[in-house]
């Protein structure tokens, strides 16, 4: 019996490192949760990138009602995947869509716009990525959910699928899984 | 217009040196960091902050964007005179604790510090107490002697290598 004891635990320590390894299989690294949700978003002033176009302000996303906040470049691969998305998001009037055109060249963001479509009712141009860092920002394109007192509900880092959208996104612009700030 | 009282060399002299004294501290436009102290200090810290980007190593080596972003920020800090702690706190509020190559002892850490601590533990208590069975297994089977028979089976075993 003693003896039978002792193979087990082998046995017992491999499948627990099996259960920590499988897990680790599944984490995303590269996905770093947002040290700022349940936070007060930064104070900023951006300017526009064209004269047509709003900067955009903290003011901005202290609105009273939940907004979305994307970062995005022209030069950014990504953001041209999801851009469609947030097309077709633009056209619901009750969605606001902000953004902060990250460490780009306002001429390139204003052609970018122009040939795929410009979603946001106002853009701020961090030409050297300061604001972008308050934000926690490493890589773009990454989306925020601010509910309308400026406390950062969500972030969404890489590519907005819809499948997020739907599950993460789409519930906390209605104002659910609110998360307070202190 | 000229001088009514023309200095002599050495006031001008001691003139020149007040000067030049001064224009130090109004090039080095932080005069509680010198360039070299403020190297070395950012530095330090930049070997204990991740790289986002490039995941596993320091700012310090890394020379990606962000990296070289937040070396540039670093060093503003230390100018403003912020304290290294500070800096750290600066940059885990917008980015977590994952940004600190190593991680502080919280609750959220403990297991991680912690485990190495009990594993060791365990395996000490245990392993004390395998060597002390095995070397008291040994002292009894040492005291036994072989038999006669066993004896005559191993002079016989031995016998067919002579």
């Amino acid at each position: 019996m003693k003896k039978n004891l002792l193979f087990i635990i082998p046995i017992l320590i491999f499948t627990l490192v099996s259960i920590f390894l499988a897990i680790g299989l599944f984490l995303k690294p590269k996905e770093i949760p947002s040290a700022l949700i349940g936070k007060r978003i930064p104070t900023f002033e951006l300017p526009k990138i064209s004269k047509e176009l709003n900067g955009l302000s903290e003011k901005d996303l202290i609105s009273g009602k939940p907004v979305l906040v994307n970062i995005f470049a022209s030069w950014c691969g990504p953001c041209r995947i999801e851009h469609p998305l947030f097309m077709e998001l633009a056209k619901n009037q009750e969605i606001t869509i902000l953004a902060i055109n990250h460490k780009d060249n306002p001429n390139n963001a204003i052609r970018w716009l122009n040939m795929y479509g410009n979603p946001y009712k106002k853009i701020g141009s961090d030409l050297n990525g300061r604001v972008s860092i308050d934000f926690g920002v490493y890589g773009v394109p990454e989306t925020f959910v601010i509910d309308g007192n400026g406390c950062i509900q969500y972030k969404h880092i890489s590519v907005l699928t819809k499948e997020i959208l739907n599950k993460e996104i789409l519930p906390r612009l209605n104002g659910k899984k609110h998360v307070k700030c202190n | 217009m000229q001088l009514k009282i023309k200095p002599s060399k050495l006031q001008s002299f001691i003139l020149v040196i007040v000067l030049i004294f001064f224009s130090g501290n109004i090039i080095n436009a932080n005069p509680g960091l010198s360039e070299e102290a403020l190297e070395t200090r950012s530095q330090k810290i930049y070997k204990g902050i991740r790289c986002l980007v490039c995941q596993n190593q320091s700012i310090e080596d890394s020379s990606a964007g962000l990296a070289k972003q937040l070396k540039v920020i670093i060093k503003e800090l230390l100018n403003q005179g912020y304290t290294d702690q500070e800096i750290r706190d600066y940059l885990v509020e917008r980015y977590g604790n994952w940004i600190l190559l190593k991680p502080p002892f919280n609750l959220s850490t403990s297991a991680l510090w912690v485990l190495p601590f009990i594993i060791l533990f365990f395996a000490l208590i245990f392993g004390t107490i395998y060597i002390y069975n095995k070397s008291k297994n040994q002292k009894e089977t040492s005291n036994n002697q072989l038999k006669k028979e066993e004896e005559k089976e191993l002079s016989k075993i031995l016998g067919d290598f002579r």
